[in-house]
């Protein structure tokens, strides 16, 4: 029955659905998961890598500072995305992305607002979705970074153009027991606030860190987590200023050793 | 009636007179008009009225060219295995100035630093779209970027205003390669790159600067001696130039970091 209707994107279904942009969401639930967590002091993002072969040419992290990042990308100095879905549709939102920004600090002298950002290039997402005849971007990125108005943020924009701030967000596989794991921890009874209403907890980069770790430990397919699998990206503050970066796998061994209590729980 | 105005002309007119107007109705010959005429077309076309309404003849000109309207000074040297780049801060307009804290050189990455001399206004602009470009380089790339790709990209930005150009005079010092080889380039307003071993000027100081450079430069200088050097060619270039000093800044790049001193100029 949802034939007639799932061939364009320019076509609402009777149900008012639209059902190219559904099937978009639908292609990042079986992407490599990517998970999210806001604390006071920082922002991290964790990727599941999925094209892990041995056969992949590694040598070049070995010469060069270059990141053997398949999930995370710098889009400036001061945030950082994680993909999940098609890495090429990815690939072109980053270019602009990058451009954007670029483009932003020419005209005012100082870095983008993340939220600015985030709403541009959910704008042109939105574009394919209602004009042009053209399929929606498959992809959906979680935004980190920091702003000095807001400090620091997570957003989370997905193949529709919608877009929202997040404490603590899961996308790809296994999303749905990710999250849920993440709302247990992040909840705070009624009874310890003393308020009566619920609240969630505040948590320090390093607390978050741990969480994560636990996550991911617990949703991701494989049984052991090393860096050939997994990747880290963190936004925090360092001596004053902003720092971001993006894991080598040596640190990420480092510190998933650091947390192998939590892995090992189970 | 006659009695009246006789009284009028007695009292009035005796006192009153009219003037002595001793006019003579003059007729000239058309050879006359016409030399005149002539000669008045002449003075006009020649240009006599339009030089002293334009340029009403003064001390001394304002500027020559739109490089003299801020007017600046920079050198660069190579050394074994270093490279210094100079320059002066100040900043004016015409003859006033306006500030002694304006920076023209600029750090691209720890192997490149770039100087401008030329328009101000030019100068920042381009400072910040070579940040723009380099913060681009730098994410797609993930390395930073070597002081000739650099030199190459300056010139083919500054082509591309070939017919409407920054006025600029644009120099590139930098260690180029895993065995930090000096690197040294200049080019002219619209791109042309020249690649000097030893030394390189710009800027209104820049006869000045070619001289004394040419006596006090020798090769294979060690990073002290080279600041020394730098720091007395330009020294001397700028306290001759009326539109050079009030300050100057000297940059050493070498393997393992930039030095940066401040040096005091002549303040006139």
């Amino acid at each position: 029955m949802s034939r007639r209707y799932d061939t364009k994107t320019t076509i609402f279904s009777p149900e008012g659905r639209l059902y190219q942009v559904e099937y978009a969401m639908e292609a990042i639930r079986h992407a490599g998961s990517a998970v999210g967590i806001l604390a006071t002091d920082g922002v991290i993002l964790a990727t599941e890598k999925r094209v892990v072969s041995p056969l992949l040419d590694q040598s070049i992290i070995s010469k060069t500072e270059i990141s053997n990042s398949e999930k995370l990308y710098k889009i400036d100095s001061h945030l950082v995305c994680a993909v999940a879905g098609i890495t090429s549709d990815a690939n072109t939102l980053i270019n602009i992305s990058r451009m954007t920004c670029q483009r932003h600090t020419y005209t005012y002298g100082q870095k983008m607002p993340i939220e600015q950002l985030v709403r541009r290039v959910c704008d042109i997402k939105q574009g394919y979705t209602q004009y042009g005849g053209l399929r929606p971007f498959g992809v959906s990125f979680l935004f980190a970074g920091y702003d000095k108005d807001f400090g620091f943020q997570l957003y989370l924009a997905d193949p529709s153009g919608n877009y929202s701030g997040w404490k603590a967000v899961a996308i790809g596989t296994n999303h749905n027991s990710a999250t849920s794991m993440l709302r247990s921890e992040f909840k705070i009874n009624k009874e310890q606030t003393g308020d009566n209403i619920e609240g969630t907890k505040e948590l320090n980069l390093k607390e978050a860190t741990k969480l994560v770790v636990k996550v991911l430990a617990k949703t991701m397919d494989s049984t052991s987590l090393t860096s050939e699998k997994l990747e880290f990206s963190f936004v925090k503050k360092v001596d004053g200023k902003i720092v971001t970066e993006i894991l080598s796998p040596k640190k990420v061994d480092e510190l998933l050793k650091e947390h192998k209590d939590v892995i090992e729980e189970d | 009636m006659s009695k009246k105005l006789n009284f009028l002309e007695s009292s009035f007119c005796k006192v009153l007179r009219p003037p002595q107007l001793n006019l003579r109705i003059i007729k000239p010959s058309s050879m006359a008009v016409f030399a005149f005429v002539l000669f008045a077309l002449f003075i006009v076309f020649a240009g006599v009225i339009y030089d002293l309404i334009v340029e009403p003849p003064s001390i001394g000109v304002e500027y020559v060219s739109i490089f003299q309207y801020n007017g600046s000074t920079i050198v660069a040297m190579a050394g074994k295995n270093c490279v210094a780049i100079a320059g002066d801060t100040r900043f004016g307009v015409r003859n006033q100035t306006v500030a002694l804290d304006s920076n023209r050189i600029f750090k691209i990455n720890n192997r490149t630093l770039f100087g401008m001399t030329g328009l101000n206004t030019d100068i920042l602009t381009l400072r910040e779209s070579f940040k723009f470009q380099m913060n681009l380089y730098n994410l797609e790339e993930e390395r930073e970027i070597s002081p000739k790709t650099f030199a190459h990209n300056v010139a083919q930005t500054l082509y591309s205003k070939r017919f409407g150009p920054y006025f600029i005079t644009p120099i590139i010092a930098g260690l180029e390669g895993e065995d930090y080889t000096p690197f040294l380039c200049a080019t002219d307003l619209i791109g042309a790159m020249e690649f000097p071993k030893s030394f390189v000027v710009a800027g209104t100081g820049e006869e000045s600067l070619m001289g004394v450079c040419e006596t006090f430069y020798k090769e294979n200088m060690e990073p002290d001696e080279l600041f020394e050097v730098i720091s007395q060619c330009l020294l001397a270039a700028v306290d001759r130039d009326a539109l050079s000093g009030w300050g100057s800044v000297v940059h050493v790049l070498t393997k393992d970091g930039i030095t940066t001193k401040r040096l005091r100029t002549r303040k006139d």
